[in-house]
């Protein structure tokens, strides 16, 4: 036998199918292309050199469409096979033998694979210079010219997505030659029927769901909101499957039952047809629900967090420069307001060397330590499971006289976390009474669930001397004070000087100045670090969103199409029985209409209840920005939908073309 | 008075390499009268699929003319010709050809239905005619869960539901056990009986040998022609058997 005849006759088999096929390679070649550009670039050298973050972030998102290739081919692939078996039936009868079978899909999956690798790649290696430069735009790097070629990526996409396909063309080989000639040749003629117990699974879909959004609309607390994000993650996806599945069902049958309604020509057809598959058309729906929700969540929050990176520095750094130097240990003198403002002098002098000058500068000094509230009395435990107490002052720390944080003699300010504290007055162990100016309940910042007493005290020398002589020496010997110092450099609004906290450090030991040690921070720095994170994660989920929505907008394809190959013989013979092509189209309408638009308005309800909750999970990062939130939301919902629109229009056209058998393609 | 004449028909198909054309019809001509019952007899390729599908306006002749109940059907086209067909004509098919996404029921209201009749007019039509058919109790079933005999008898309600000037039955006893058939063919003569005009292509002499007429086709013609004229089923089984023998063998004329 002429050894390319198997070649052929795949390649004739594709040709014969294209509308599936065409579809079906598209997308592993898209796949292949995201996979790349993904891989290309976090293994490009100023990625790495720019911040870990972003690597590890793009690794993250290459995995991720690694596995969604896999979920999502399989699912494509076993629809065009579904639709090929009476094609092999065919072959069968014709006296093909299983192995001569296995050769044709074997050669197929070869050809498919060999198409979508090398339009992939070929795709990806254009793309990626557009990605790159979209990247360094994102985190303003400096962009280099010439188009690279990463061998390793490309070496590792082609190699996973060969494995991808193979594993498809194996399950598809075991699927075929199992089946004998009469079960190949036989199509399904049988619809479905209602599943038993379905308003049982629809009534524990809805339950499922009320309790999703209510746990989304009312945890509050940062820290669990991201837990619980999950978990509602997980029960909204459950609940949607359930309520689109037995939804279908119930709708179905509701409509058929109402006679007025089903016998008109508009939803005769229509509603049989979508009660003959009601269970396939609700998973698919599902399916495409959550994938579109998938979407919307993940441009809105990652285009927000990007967005309000430069909120989340301001609030996380209100001046240009931080510099906390730490004391351990009982030395009064070391923390004493004269070595702190010798200190200070030191920097002052430091930041003028490097052409700057100290501006706005505010300090405080403050020590933590663990103990017990008893009644207005803290009693000093040190034990760490204990209410952390932290004792904090202003007065003469580097602030200006008179400073709004000042506290005037004798008297208190109490901020509380997780803990009350309800008296007029406040004594520490072995110390002195204060009076309490002012008690508020703190929004825990950091959501550590740990109760807190921060006390800013008048005199914080005399407070630490008298706390130190009721702690036993060991508890002494840990205690370690922090005394920070925020300002700008004076360049009026950006950084004026830069410095380098080693040098300064090296020179302050020289200088003989008493401290232990110096953690300090630039804006600067915390801004190119936060925005290599953000735009990595924004980068991230566009890439991982547009996968999405292709396989969302793939699915319907998919779904539509295998329909109008089923549909075709029934409406040639109702073209028989007399209806026009007018009405075909007006059925196709409306039931395209349902089945595309009721997933969106799913993702639409999702992503409103999942709002409050994302809301709080971004405070997390410091963003607290609800407006600018609400809006990249509703931008996003009304792109995508208007992208969806477009894949309707798509796929409409498909399918009248189908049933109608006119020719296009 | 004719419900039905057939005049001229020719049908020329082109193949689409090398411009071959087939002459599917010569010449065909013939009329009905109302009431008559007429089966169309002919070896697979005499044409005549052709000619039923011209006759019900799937498929336009090269030239000749339809004329149905005074209506010519040239006259007709696109969605006038769906409507047309569905007031007027009434289908059966060898393979039954009802929608497995469709009840029994709901497969009978079809063109009822695309004719946009209200439900109350269309489910009074239906009782009678079901009790009548025999299928009043596989109503709610699906075509899957009935047999062969039950789903061609659906589909000759869903052909009578529209009343219909004139059935045409496509070898409606070809996917058909013969019991099953015989049913099939006493259902015919019954409605012919009460004022039901139909014509039959088949293949069958048991099924032809039913009707009032038999015509037979031969390469794109009409070849002969026998008239009951109050014979007995048998007898008129024997004639179309001798005829069929006879254009076999090629050896009878005009």
């Amino acid at each position: 036998m002429n050894f390319m005849f198997y070649p052929k006759l795949a390649l004739d088999g594709i040709r014969k199918n294209r509308r599936l096929y065409i579809p079906y390679v598209i997308t592993g070649a898209c796949m292949v292309m995201m996979h790349y550009i993904v891989s290309y670039l976090s293994d490009a050298q100023y990625v790495t050199e720019q911040s870990r973050s972003l690597t590890s972030v793009l690794n993250f998102g290459e995995t991720v469409i690694a596995v969604f290739s896999l979920i999502f081919l399989f699912y494509s692939g076993s629809f065009l096979m579904r639709r090929r078996k009476k094609e092999f039936g065919l072959y069968s009868v014709l006296g093909m033998s299983r192995k001569n079978i296995a050769r044709v899909i074997l050669w197929e999956s070869l050809i498919a694979c060999a198409f979508s690798v090398a339009a992939g790649l070929a795709a990806g290696i254009a793309l990626s210079k557009f990605a790159e430069l979209a990247l360094l735009d994102l985190f303003g790097g400096k962009v280099e010219f010439g188009l690279f070629v990463s061998p390793d990526a490309v070496l590792w996409t082609a190699l996973k997505f060969f494995l991808i396909f193979a594993a498809i063309c194996a399950v598809n080989l075991l699927r075929t030659v199992r089946l004998d000639t009469v079960t190949l040749m036989k199509s399904e003629k049988t619809g479905e029927k209602a599943p038993k117990g379905n308003f049982v699974f629809g009534a524990a879909g809805v339950l499922i769901l009320a309790a999703a959004y209510w746990i989304a609309s009312t945890v509050s607390d940062p820290a669990n909101a991201f837990m619980m994000f999950f978990i509602a993650v997980l029960m909204v996806i459950t609940a949607t499957y359930l309520i689109m599945i037995s939804g279908s069902v119930a709708l179905c049958g509701a409509l058929k039952r109402n006679k007025r309604y089903y016998y008109k020509k508009k939803h005769f057809i229509s509603v049989s047809q979508m009660a003959y598959r009601m269970k396939r058309n609700g998973a698919g729906l599902a399916s495409v629900c959550i994938l579109s929700t998938c979407v919307l969540v993940t441009i809105s929050t990652t285009f927000c967090l990007y967005k309000g990176t430069d909120d989340m520095i301001a609030a996380e750094c209100p001046t240009d420069v931080s510099a906390t130097f730490y004391f351990y240990g009982t030395k009064p003198e070391a923390y004493g307001k004269n070595n702190i403002s010798a200190i200070r002098d030191f920097l002052a002098e430091e930041v003028s060397k490097a052409g700057g000058k100290i501006e706005n500068g505010s300090g405080s000094i403050n020590v933590t330590v663990y103990g017990k509230i008893d009644g207005d009395k803290i009693v000093f435990t040190g034990e760490n499971r204990d209410t952390r107490i932290v004792v904090s002052s202003s007065n003469g720390y580097g602030s200006p006289a008179g400073a709004a944080e000042d506290t005037p003699e004798n008297a208190v300010k109490i901020l509380t976390e997780n803990c009350g504290f309800g008296y007029d007055t406040l004594t520490f162990e072995g110390g002195k009474t204060y009076s309490v100016v002012s008690c508020f309940e703190a929004e825990p910042f950091e959501p550590t669930g740990i109760s807190t007493l921060t006390v800013v005290v008048p005199d914080f020398e005399d407070t630490l001397k008298d706390m130190i002589r009721v702690m036993s020496p060991e508890d002494a010997e840990t205690l370690t004070v922090l005394w920070r110092f925020d300002f700008d450099t004076g360049g009026g609004g950006s950084s004026g000087a830069e410095i380098s906290w080693g040098d300064l450090r090296k020179t302050a030991r020289q200088r003989g100045l008493d401290f232990s040690g110096i953690y300090g921070r630039s804006r600067d720095e915390v801004r190119k670090d936060r925005y290599g994170v953000m735009s990595s994660i924004l980068f991230t989920g566009v890439i991982l969103s547009i996968v999405f929505a292709f396989a969302a907008v793939l699915i319907m394809y998919y779904k539509q199409i295998c329909e109008g190959y089923e549909d075709k013989s029934r409406f040639d013979l109702m073209m028989k029985v007399g209806m026009t092509k007018r009405d075909i189209k007006k059925s196709i309408n409306s039931q395209l209409l349902t089945v595309f638009f009721l997933p969106l308005a799913g993702a639409g309800m999702h992503l409103f209840f999942a709002f409050p909750m994302i809301k709080n999970i971004m405070k997390l990062a410091y963003l607290n920005n609800t407006a600018l939130f609400a809006i990249t939301t509703l931008v996003t919902f009304a792109v995508f939908a208007l992208l969806y629109a477009a894949a309707y229009k798509l796929t409409s056209g498909a399918y009248y073309a189908i049933v109608s058998d006119e020719k296009t393609a | 008075m004719n419900i039905l004449s057939v005049n001229g028909i020719r049908k020329v198909y082109t193949t689409r390499f090398f411009g071959n054309t087939v002459e599917a019809l010569k010449n065909v001509s013939f009329t009905m009268e109302k009431g008559e019952f007429t089966a169309v007899m002919g070896e697979s390729g005499s044409g005549k699929t052709t000619l039923l599908n011209i006759i019900a306006f799937l498929d336009k002749p090269t030239s000749g003319s339809v004329v149905l109940d005074g209506q010519d059907f040239s006259s007709i086209n696109g969605s006038a010709a769906a409507d047309f067909r569905r007031d007027n004509l009434g289908f059966v098919f060898q393979e039954f050809n009802l929608l497995d996404t469709f009840t029994i029921e709901d497969n009978i209201y079809l063109p009822l239905v695309l004719a946009g009749k209200l439900h109350k007019l269309m489910a009074e039509k239906l009782a009678p005619l079901a009790e009548r058919l025999g299928i009043a109790a596989i109503l709610k079933k699906y075509p899957y869960e009935v047999s062969g005999g039950e789903k061609q008898r659906a589909a000759v309600a869903r052909a009578l539901i529209t009343d219909p000037k004139i059935i045409l039955a496509d070898e409606p006893t070809g996917s058909l056990d013969s019991s099953s058939a015989d049913e099939l063919l006493k259902l015919f003569s019954e409605i012919n009986r009460q004022g039901q005009t139909i014509l039959m292509v088949t293949h069958s002499v048991k099924a032809a040998s039913t009707a009032d007429r038999v015509l037979f086709i031969k390469d794109g013609e009409v070849f002969h022609q026998i008239y009951r004229g109050g014979r007995t089923n048998p007898e008129i089984y024997a004639e179309i058997s001798d005829t069929l023998t006879l254009l076999a063998a090629g050896g009878m004329n005009k």
